[in-house]
């Protein structure tokens, strides 16, 4: 018995690891740039159809596709946010959830026109790999998405301490008009982040491929969870949405064993609630971060 | 000016010689509606070819009635579009039969605008029981219904594969899941029905999220009641993910029986290679059925390559080819294409197994029965994946030369 709770407990921060590499993206976008961007989900199917399309024509293997993935998505937010985002930068926010909303209609149905509804699926020699420890089974893909997010995590605490950008992503993060007193450039600071944020969804999509299939509305199933993952964190907190992304994949994993695997769901959408209830401003969050912004 | 107004006279008599009610007389017309675009577009396009077949061959043979069969199409997109579509293609196109719907939801709701008209609906290709259990008086559907999709699969799953595995059938321990829509529910409901009804042990019932990023919960729990068959009801992508996570998790099972889509299509293959091989599933033949029992299949083979201009590839061109044949067959016993005429010859026909193309028999259960219109004479198949194809291995006499029934389901770490 003990071996089978290690066993889910393992599953639990593998699924995790999957929820937090989605969520960062979309908490770094919401700290920053201040836009609650619900096609994210959306950036992280394009990654997944793009490293599919990627390994189908060329055989190329997705953990070497991200290094062309990660790039192309980036050059995509960078311009979304450039057409679609800037215009609106001084609307109210309720306009830009409008946006982002419209943006994400407009992605899901192109793929579907482009790619049709078929579920896409390759086959890796790693796709079904496990490492053995004992009675313990840990899935390889699982694993290396884990251990990317990990090192995404420590990636982003240098680049917003200790670079130039990242220090004036927090600038512009905590006070958009100091910040541009300071002499930042905000509409650099805001495109770049986006299209940061969005580029780790492409990552997240591309190391995603070996272990999910994908079909146009796989980002929007991502989306809700994503979205949980970041509130629970505290908005706009990195490290929040880590541990909260972990938090949310443990209680899908021992309730599914536990009680039933048809209540997975339902149960973090219970303890989502009750934990708020309990900190409204999230695990790590500060009161009033969706005023302060990132921190 | 009296010869001109004469030549405006003969003018328009030549006019009216060639307006519509006389061209209709030369043709029959059969409106075909189908999803041609939005998510369902593929399978659409692929029953359209099963339908230009099925016209092709027999305006070549002279028509019906001596006159030359012509299609008018309907794009079904979504429920909504198939009732404007339905409406258009009777009122508008004027036409008397209409061919479809592939999709349950699509034929559920254009066949009650068919009704209304007193307009044969002819289905083919969708299964929900639903469709015929509303009494109608014109619809009539030849393929079997989900129901008996579920009571093949979960046949094959415990009786037979008991039976195979010399296991008495009290000891024959089944796990049955579903995904938690009302597709999974009520398919995992017949199936469990079965199960208890065979008297074999019913070991595990359970539902899922299909939308569900991780299934090690579930197959944890399965693995520990230790079935001997495993009746998954799945959509594609839930599919790949249980075949996947099972392998990690080395859950392994003597018998595994797909219910319908997510396990029968090349999508599933591809994503799991070698693994798909064992893996049994009810539903449409593949075009490796014996030719003794479905004895159209050769010449549609050919068939289809000279008028599709490819091979086949996927079941419904022949399983809508299949029923479109029927419909040809009735109109000729009607002797006329007219709605009433055609009901009757339909509930007239008693035709015993073989007499499809596809081997099915025909007679269709009367007015006033639960399922009016409804084909009751067939079945569905049972197919199973062998060297990554899959290969009819029920009814038996369906099983090509060579086809053997593999169980049990190879061991993971034997793969």
């Amino acid at each position: 018995m003990t071996s089978l709770i290690v066993q889910v407990a393992i599953n639990g921060l593998l699924l995790g690891g999957i929820y937090a590499l989605v969520a960062i993206g979309l908490t770094l976008i919401f700290g920053v740039v201040r836009v609650v961007n619900f096609a994210q989900g959306e950036f992280l199917m394009l990654g997944m159809y793009l490293a599919f399309w990627l390994f189908a024509f060329w055989g190329v293997d997705p953990y070497l596709a991200v290094l062309v993935t990660a790039p192309a998505i980036f050059a995509l937010g960078v311009l979304v946010q450039r057409v679609f985002i800037r215009p609106f930068f001084n609307a109210p926010s309720n306009s830009l959830i409008l946006v982002t909303f419209g943006l994400s209609i407009i992605l899901q149905n192109s793929a579907l026109l482009a790619w049709k509804s078929d579920p896409r699926a390759i086959e890796t020699s790693y796709s079904n790999a496990a490492l053995r420890l004992g009675e313990l089974s840990v899935s390889v893909p699982r694993l290396v998405i884990l251990v990317v997010t990990l090192g995404i995590v420590a990636g982003l605490y240098v680049v917003l301490q200790r670079t130039y950008w990242g220090m004036a992503m927090s600038a512009v993060a905590q006070d958009r008009k100091a910040a541009v007193l300071m002499g930042v450039n905000i509409h650099w600071v805001y495109m770049l982040t986006f299209g940061l944020g969005v580029g780790l969804e492409a990552v997240a999509g591309t190391l995603l491929i070996p272990v999910y299939s994908v079909t146009p509305s796989t980002g929007a199933t991502f989306t809700i969870v994503a979205f949980v993952v970041v509130v629970l964190g505290g908005m706009g907190n990195v490290f929040g949405a880590f541990l909260a992304g972990l938090i949310i994949g443990l209680i899908e994993a021992f309730s599914g064993f536990f009680i039933s695997p048809q209540l997975q769901g339902a149960l973090y959408y219970a303890m989502f609630v009750a934990i708020l209830v309990a900190r409204p401003q999230g695990l790590l969050g500060v009161v009033g971060a969706q005023e302060m912004g990132f921190r | 000016m009296t010869s001109r107004f004469a030549t405006l006279l003969v003018l328009l008599c030549q006019l009216a010689s060639v307006s519509p009610p006389a061209e209709a007389a030369d043709v029959i017309k059969i409106g075909v509606l189908l999803p041609l675009s939005g998510p369902l577009a593929y399978e659409g396009s692929e029953v359209l070819k099963g339908f230009e077949d099925a016209r092709v061959e027999q305006n070549e043979k002279g028509g019906l009635l001596g006159r030359q069969i012509e299609f008018v199409k309907g794009d079904a997109v979504d429920a909504k579009a198939a009732v404007s579509e339905a409406e258009r293609l009777i009122s508008v196109e004027g036409v008397k039969i209409i061919l479809g719907t592939f999709s349950s939801v699509l034929s559920f709701a254009a066949s009650t605008v068919a009704e209304k008209n007193n307009v044969v609906y002819w289905e083919t290709g969708a299964v929900a029981d639903t469709i015929t259990a509303r009494g109608y008086q014109y619809l009539f559907r030849n393929e079997p219904p989900a129901s008996k999709l579920a009571r093949a699969a979960a046949r094959f799953g415990t009786v037979t594969a008991a039976e195979t595995l010399g296991i008495p059938i009290k000891q024959f321990k089944v796990a049955v899941i579903g995904e938690d829509s009302s597709y999974g529910k009520a398919v995992s409901e017949t199936v469990k029905t079965v199960v208890e009804e065979v008297g074999a042990q019913l070991v595990a019932y359970e539902f899922y999220e299909a939308a569900t990023k991780d299934m090690s919960s579930l197959i944890l729990r399965l693995k520990a009641k230790q079935p001997d068959a495993l009746i998954p009801t799945t959509y594609v992508n839930d599919g790949i993910l249980l075949h996947r996570q099972m392998k990690q998790f080395g859950l392994n099972v003597k018998v595994f029986v797909g219910t319908g889509v997510g396990h029968n299509t090349d999508k599933f293959k591809d994503a799991v290679g070698k693994d798909a091989n064992g893996v049994i599933v009810s539903g449409w033949p593949s075009p490796t059925i014996n030719p003794d029992y479905a004895k159209g299949l050769p010449a549609f083979l050919a068939l289809h390559k000279r008028v599709s201009k490819e091979d086949i590839k996927s079941p419904h061109p022949f399983g809508n080819y299949n029923g479109a044949w029927l419909l040809w067959r009735v109109i000729e016993r009607a002797k006329s294409a007219d709605p009433a005429a055609i009901r009757t010859a339909a509930l007239a026909m008693d035709e015993p197994e073989g007499f499809q193309p596809i081997g099915w028999g025909v007679k269709f259960a009367a007015a006033g029965a639960p399922n009016a219109g409804q084909n009751t004479r067939p079945d569905w198949f049972v197919e199973q994946w062998q060297g990554e194809k899959l290969h009819t291995i029920w009814p038996p006499k369906a099983m090509a030369k060579g086809i053997k029934v593999v169980l049990p389901f190879p061991q993971w770490s034997e793969r």
